[in-house]
């Protein structure tokens, strides 16, 4: 009888596996988990093939269109976001998968359809940033394992370094590199800004979250 | 009574040294214990004194001897565990098995917290409920002298007293009359020899920990006549490996004679597993009226009286909410309020879906709009009226912790009285899923694990959204579920879930159910619900239910009463096989004491036409994790019943959400049950009203309203 068990077994777990991918309907209560299976696998084989999206200054200035672009190194992904919607200085972004950021004057303060969003915070705006006036505090709350607020303090020591000058899509833009060294209870980070003389954000790496990291902004256009 | 001295001076001894030892221990905060053979926390193979980490659940399978024990275990509460374990015992040669399979209970209670000088003290009763093969209690004592080091000391009786026996302080241990078994042996509790046992545990480095333990247990049935090991030695070594947060697994030196492993599942369900995150798409952002002052025109409540623009407003709203699988029900609006009621099909999380509910709603609605009552539907039944303000959630959306702020300026009511549910004409009255399905019978006296597979076809038909025709069609591909022992019964009992056998016993497609059932909100904080045709797989009929269940109240009652008539094991059409017909129901009363503790007594007449009262007793975690057992106490004489002497078990249910991230209401359930016999039977009626209602009430919204804003 063991052996003959066992083998069921295999044969009855192998075909289940198999199944789950194949349940179909329209009834979303009967065929979720058919439905996450494929969505997970669909999404497994689209970073695998995941690849810099070409993109050119005369592309750009064609479409006239609002563009940033967001690297995320912890994911090995980029893509080109456009503009979705305005409340007031926030601007939410948007990615082809569907994902978004917001960003206050450049300042990332939300994302959502990331994984382990960065569900809001309490950040120092643009301006304070750009004056490198030295401490600040900074909060940002997320969603933890128990479905309840999870609060990360932090204190933050903002540096101006220089003058420098960089290139984004075949553009050269002068700028004002200002860090922003971050230390809280078991986490440290810095945040790199480059403004331009009007005082917005060209460029900037700044912290997500603890699983997302990093994540590198360039605004494409205007 | 000289054993008695003896044992005082030895556990005053061991008291001493504990004391002496602690002295110099400064932790706070205690090292988790680790599992025992049993699935117990404890040292190798005896209990120690410390509590699982409060709300852990955990499955130990271990072998050694030929002795398996397969143990799920469950920290009810801070101070409370229990056990279910299912032993099998190569050549026990007993009552005709070869091999003996058995079941267990055991229960546990610390006594004593763990401080800087004292130790954690448990008291536990081992294999309290069964057939009492295991049986034994015991008191035992941990303290950690330092964050690395711990040691254990404890008495037991019975099966843990059995070895170098110390005297019998409260009298003899009586037989056991094991009987049908079920029924408590609190007879022989504490009762009979008593030995002492304990244990050391180094945690030499992160990962791997050592063990060593003297055992009170010696195996005085399985050593005898019946020769499965040779108990050489009460000394027991060990070594444990955590391989993650989830997984353990330990290789063990036992009497002198035996090698042991082990492997262990660690789960706790309050919180979602490590690195997974809430996953699913971004929500659409809210979209900002322009400035009532700068833009006056845009505010104009003119829109009113524009012709067929609600219409408009509908199509405009109803892609928004099918863009997350939600579907528009009714949408009502005035010059500053707007009514949405709709299907939530997707977020597990009922305040995800309320908050993307209110993002589409401010996407389209006209500038005057104001106020949003977001009524969440489910079959036809408005359960909630969530009330918010847009201007709230426009000035809210990226505030820091805006979800909590937004939670005080929002308000719960009733929506009670509605005759009739009104609905627009996007629906889509037929829904249908094919896909295959596995059915499970857990700790058979034969078999550990039995199981089917094979296709099911479901299908539901809205004549109108509380009116709702289903049904589901199922053929088998193979298993084992028809092996199983059929139970001898009682000639005078009627066979009803005995014969589960039987029905799980066909070859050509069946039907499983098809009912119409028929749900009404009629009156405040009153729900109705009528069904009538296939109800369930073995039964047939009709079936009514009321329940009372304000939307903030820790208590609900409800009551059902069922005509049923027992189906033809093939599973079509027939009534003739068993010509059974009973009139079965329940009074019940649904109570939560807070922290996730909840209560439910059904009182009424079972399937076999016993009369008594079920008592279930669940923890439920925010996540929608939910451990409960229950208990089945009726007219029906344990004889009548018996193997098990009364209806009881464990209810387990797992949120699809939770294991892997993503946005669905699917949970899996299961019911492990030691015996399934035919007293203390209910029916197995879909929707039933309770658990429908109550994800929408004040309690289960707020349990995640976290992710309102998500």
């Amino acid at each position: 009888m063991g052996k003959g068990a066992a083998m069921n077994w295999t044969a009855a777990a192998a075909t289940a596996g198999l199944l789950a991918l194949v349940g179909c309907g329209s009834d979303i209560d009967a065929t979720a988990d058919s439905r996450i299976v494929r969505d997970y696998l669909s999404k497994v084989m689209q970073s695998r093939t995941n690849s810099v999206p070409q993109i050119t200054r005369a592309r750009l200035e064609a479409d006239a269109l609002p563009r940033i672009k967001v690297a995320i190194d912890s994911r090995k992904m980029t893509a080109i976001l456009g503009k979705l919607a305005v409340n007031g200085p926030v601007v939410t972004w948007v990615a082809a998968d569907g994902a978004t950021i917001a960003l206050r004057d450049g300042v990332a303060i939300a994302t959502r359809g990331l994984g382990d969003d960065l569900m809001s915070s309490y950040a120092p705006t643009a301006n304070v940033l750009a004056q490198a006036a030295g401490t600040l505090t900074r909060s940002h709350y997320y969603i933890d394992g128990r479905d309840k607020g999870l609060a990360l303090t932090l204190r933050c020591e903002v540096r101006a370094m220089g003058d420098e000058t960089i290139e984004i899509v075949e553009r050269s833009y002068r700028t004002r590199h200002i860090s922003e060294s971050c230390t809280g209870t078991d986490v440290a980070f810095e945040n790199h800004y480059w403004f331009e003389k009007g005082g917005s954000i060209r460029r900037s790496t700044q912290w997500i979250s603890p699983e997302i990291k990093s994540v590198q902004i360039d605004v494409l256009y205007p | 009574m000289v054993d008695v001295t003896r044992v005082c001076v030895k556990i005053a001894a061991f008291g001493a040294a504990v004391l002496t030892l602690t002295a110099a221990a400064r932790a706070q905060e205690f090292p988790r214990p680790t599992l025992n053979l049993y699935g117990a926390a404890g040292g190798i193979d005896m209990p120690s004194g410390q509590p699982a980490p409060d709300g852990e659940y955990s499955t130990t399978h271990s072998r050694f001897a030929g002795i398996s024990r397969t143990t799920l275990s469950f920290q009810l509460a801070p101070r409370l565990s229990g056990s279910f374990r299912y032993t099998g015992i190569l050549n026990w040669n007993f009552g005709g098995f070869d091999t003996y399979y058995d079941r267990s209970f055991d229960a546990r209670y610390q006594l004593l917290k763990e401080s800087e000088i004292l130790p954690s003290v448990t008291i536990g009763l081992q294999d309290f409920l069964g057939t009492g093969l295991f049986s034994g209690e015991y008191v035992a004592a941990t303290k950690n002298l330092t964050p690395k080091f711990r040691v254990t000391g404890g008495i037991g009786w019975g099966r843990l007293g059995s070895y170098n026996s110390v005297g019998s302080p409260f009298g003899e241990r009586p037989t056991n009359n094991i009987g049908l078994g079920g029924k408590a042996n609190y007879a022989q509790w504490f009762r009979g020899p008593m030995a002492p046992f304990g244990g050391v545990e180094w945690q030499a480095t992160d990962k791997i920990s050592l063990k060593a333990e003297y055992s009170s247990d010696a195996y005085t049935s399985e050593t005898g006549p019946r020769d499965i090991f040779i108990h050489k030695s009460p000394w027991n070594f060990g070594v444990g490996y955590q391989l993650s947060e989830r997984f353990r697994f330990g290789a063990y030196y036992l009497y002198g004679s035996e090698v042991g492993v082990t492997g262990q599942l660690l789960i706790d369900p309050s919180r979602r597993p490590r690195n997974m995150a809430i996953q699913g798409m971004a929500p659409f952002p809210v979209a900002v009226r322009p400035s009532r002052t700068a833009q006056p025109q845009m505010w104009s409540q003119d829109w009113v009286n524009v012709p067929g623009l609600d219409d408009k407003i509908k199509a405009a709203v109803a892609p928004l909410l099918a863009a997350d699988d939600m579907m528009l029900e009714r949408l009502t609006l005035s010059a500053t309020r707007a009514e949405l009621r709709f299907r939530n099909k997707t977020f597990g999380a009922e305040a995800q879906a309320i908050g993307r509910a209110a993002r589409a709603l401010s996407r389209v609605l006209p500038a005057s709009v104001e106020t949003f009552d977001l009524i969440p539907v489910v079959k036809g039944m408005p359960l909630t009226r969530v009330t918010l303000q847009r201007s709230d959630l426009e000035a809210l959306e990226f505030a820091p912790q805006g979800e909590a702020a937004l939670r005080l300026r929002v308000s719960y009511s009733d929506v009670g009285g509605v005759a009739e549910m009104v609905s627009d004409d996007n629906r889509q009255p037929l829904t249908w899923g094919l896909r295959p399905f596995t059915r499970f019978s857990f700790f058979d006296p034969g078999n550990p694990v039995r199981m089917d597979v094979g296709v099911r076809l479901s299908g539901n038909y809205e004549i109108s959204p509380n009116l709702i025709l289903s049904g589901a069609f199922a053929q088998k591909a193979g298993g084992n579920l028809d092996q199983a022992r059929a139970s001898n019964t009682v000639a005078s009992v009627q066979r009803v879930r005995s014969e589960a056998t039987k029905y799980n016993d066909n070859d050509t497609p069946v039907m499983e159910s098809m009912t119409l059932a028929w749900y009404q909100h009629p009156a405040r904080n009153i729900y109705t619900r009528l069904s009538g045709g296939y109800l369930e797989r073995m039964f047939g009929g009709m079936s009514g239910e009321v329940l009372w269940r304000p939307i903030d109240s820790k208590l609900a009652l409800g009551a059902e009463l069922n005509y049923v008539a027992q189906r033809n094991t093939d599973q079509r059409l027939g009534f003739d096989e068993y010509d059974y017909r009973v009139l079965t129901g329940h009074v019940s009363a649904y109570y939560e004491f807070g922290e996730g503790y909840l209560a439910q007594l059904d009182a009424g007449r079972y399937l076999a036409g016993d009369i008594g009262a079920t008592f279930t007793l669940a923890r439920e975690f925010d996540s929608g994790w939910r451990i409960g057992a229950f208990a089945t106490l009726t007219d029906m004489s344990a004889e009548d019943f018996g193997e098990g002497s009364f209806d009881k078990g464990i209810n387990l249910t797992i949120p699809l959400n939770w294991l892997t991230g993503y946005s669905s209401r699917k949970v899996y359930s299961t019911t492990i049950r030691p015996v399934t016999r035919d007293g203390g039977a209910r029916l197995a009626v879909n929707g039933r009203l309770n658990a429908l209602v109550r994800d929408y009430h004040t309690k289960r919204m707020d349990a995640q309203w976290e992710r309102v804003l998500r």
